[in-house]
């Protein structure tokens, strides 16, 4: 029954926020060794659905199998039950998770981390975890900031701290959660640029991102969800290059209508005194807003 | 005029009763800090029962003086069967009133450490007791040492409360020199004194851990 090509299997997953469903019988496989991108506008279930793939946010119904391996609940109706914590570990060890807000602990240095869950979960001696620490360090860039604390990093060295804490414990599956959605823009492109070079490994991630340009050039899958369903599903070329669905075209006209830079006419410049007052926002002229 | 020389002949006496308070204070707030740690996650915890229970004892505690518990714990527990020694009764006394004083502070830190990192430490497949021994007691620590300094200068001078249940540490020493040379106000001046040191060392011993955390935190 299991798709020996799918590194994750979702079927009829349902979720809702008391009366308010969030995830609306959500069917989704995961490639293997392929990047999947999740876009959508705020609230559409996105971020829910990466979560319930960690089981960091549980389902009222529905199954996810992570490499075959049941995730949160087993079996199906009456006989539907939770997990065991063990169960759930069991599954959670293929997957990696970054975090939009890096969630690194400030007590802890870079280093430590990075190599305390490889101590106390992955049981390896303090010396060897902290060798496999600064590999997966070394791999993010960031060799030579080993012995600081969190706070002393940038939002971009936070991040690749959060996405070397994760691949140090050789994950299967990394799930980013926006991952640069918290960063100042001049620094989102040095985390991306770790995400490519993972995905040119063949690691099977899985991005929720508002960044459609990653997307596009990156992605193998994308989804797009909307009201708490898949409302359009493809390649990068069938998603952004001329969708058929008018959901998907309306939210990517608003995109790129935020994110294109027009110049604006000679002649036209507000008034000083508007300026000075701070009011007097400058009208993009052909800007198709009235 | 003030004659210390009596009373300094006896100074071996007060190391002595100095060292005795220095014991006592120890052993009531590292016992009272892992009670507190106890009733804090007892006061925290989504378990109705547990988190009343907690709130009621935090709530007895600090509305009852110090001097009342260990009289209570001194006399009446023996009606009902517990025989303790006075040494036992005095240090019981302290560690139930500290815990509950320390449970409150800590509780403040525990809801300082994000949920975020929580989830951290249980997508990378730690154990929630690992999750509290690793990410969340540090860090509650971290966050209320300033105020648990505080709470250790107050149990230092509180140990003097057990004097009265005939334990000899240095206010019991001061009082016993002071009558037997008729010179009380010396030998309370020396114990003053010695108190002041305690709780001296004791703040310059905070402050620099609080420092060295400092470190770890970019301002």
């Amino acid at each position: 029954m299991t798709n020996r090509e799918s590194a994750i299997e979702i079927r009829g997953l349902k979720k809702s926020f008391g009366k308010f469903p969030v995830l609306d019988d959500i069917d989704l496989d995961i490639p293997r060794s392929a990047v999947t991108c999740i876009i959508g506008p705020s609230g559409s279930g996105k971020s829910t659905l990466l979560r319930c793939m960690a089981f960091l946010t549980d389902f009222e119904a529905g199954s996810i199998l992570i490499e075959g391996q049941p995730l949160g609940f087993v079996g199906e109706g009456a006989a539907r039950r939770a997990c065991t914590n063990k169960e759930i570990n069991a599954a959670r060890e293929r997957v990696g998770f970054v975090f939009q807000q890096f969630n690194l602990w400030p007590h802890l240095t870079v280093l430590e981390n990075v190599a305390m869950p490889l101590r106390l979960v992955n049981k390896l001696s303090k010396s060897e975890a902290a060798g496999k620490a600064r590999k997966a360090l070394a791999k993010v860039g960031l060799a030579d900031h080993v012995s600081k604390y969190p706070t002393f990093l940038s939002g971009g060295q936070q991040q690749r701290v959060g996405i070397a804490r994760a691949l140090a414990q050789d994950p299967h599956i990394i799930l980013f959660d926006e991952p640069t959605s918290a960063l100042d823009p001049e620094l989102v492109g040095e985390v991306l640029q770790v995400m490519r070079d993972l995905a040119a490994d063949g690691m099977t991630m899985v991005v929720v991102t508002h960044e459609m340009g990653f997307a596009s050039q990156v992605a193998d899958q994308v989804v797009f969800t909307d009201k708490g369903v898949i409302a359009a599903k493809g390649s990068p070329a069938e998603i952004f290059g001329n969708p058929d669905n008018p959901r998907v075209r309306s939210f990517l006209a608003n995109y790129f209508e935020r994110n294109t830079i027009r110049s604006r006419p000679a002649g036209r410049d507000v008034p000083a005194a508007a300026g000075q007052l701070g009011w007097g926002m400058p009208l993009v002229e052909g800007s198709g807003r009235a | 005029m003030l004659e210390f020389s009596g009373a300094l002949n006896e100074f071996p006496l007060f190391l002595q009763g100095a060292w005795a308070s220095i014991l006592y204070a120890v052993g009531c707030l590292t016992l009272g800090f892992l009670l507190a740690v106890m009733i804090c996650m007892a006061r925290i915890s989504t378990v109705r029962i547990a988190s009343l229970s907690a709130r009621v004892y935090i709530n007895v505690i600090r509305a009852t003086p110090l001097l009342v518990v260990l009289l209570i714990v001194f006399n009446i527990l023996p009606f009902v069967g517990v025989e303790l020694s006075p040494e036992a009764s005095a240090l019981l006394s302290l560690t139930v009133c500290t815990a509950g004083y320390q449970a409150e502070i800590l509780r403040g830190g525990f809801a300082g450490v994000s949920q975020g990192q929580i989830e951290a430490g249980r997508i990378t497949g730690m154990s929630e007791w690992q999750i509290f021994r690793h990410i969340k007691l540090p860090q509650a620590f971290r966050l209320t040492l300033p105020a648990l300094i505080n709470e250790t200068t107050i149990m230092i001078k509180g140990t003097s409360l057990i004097s009265t249940v005939g334990i000899l540490e240095l206010t019991r020493v001061a009082q016993n020199v002071g009558n037997s040379n008729f010179r009380p106000l010396e030998a309370l001046l020396i114990a003053a004194a010695l108190y002041w040191l305690m709780t001296t060392a004791m703040t310059i011993a905070g402050d620099a851990l609080i420092h060295r955390y400092a470190r770890e935190k970019q301002s």
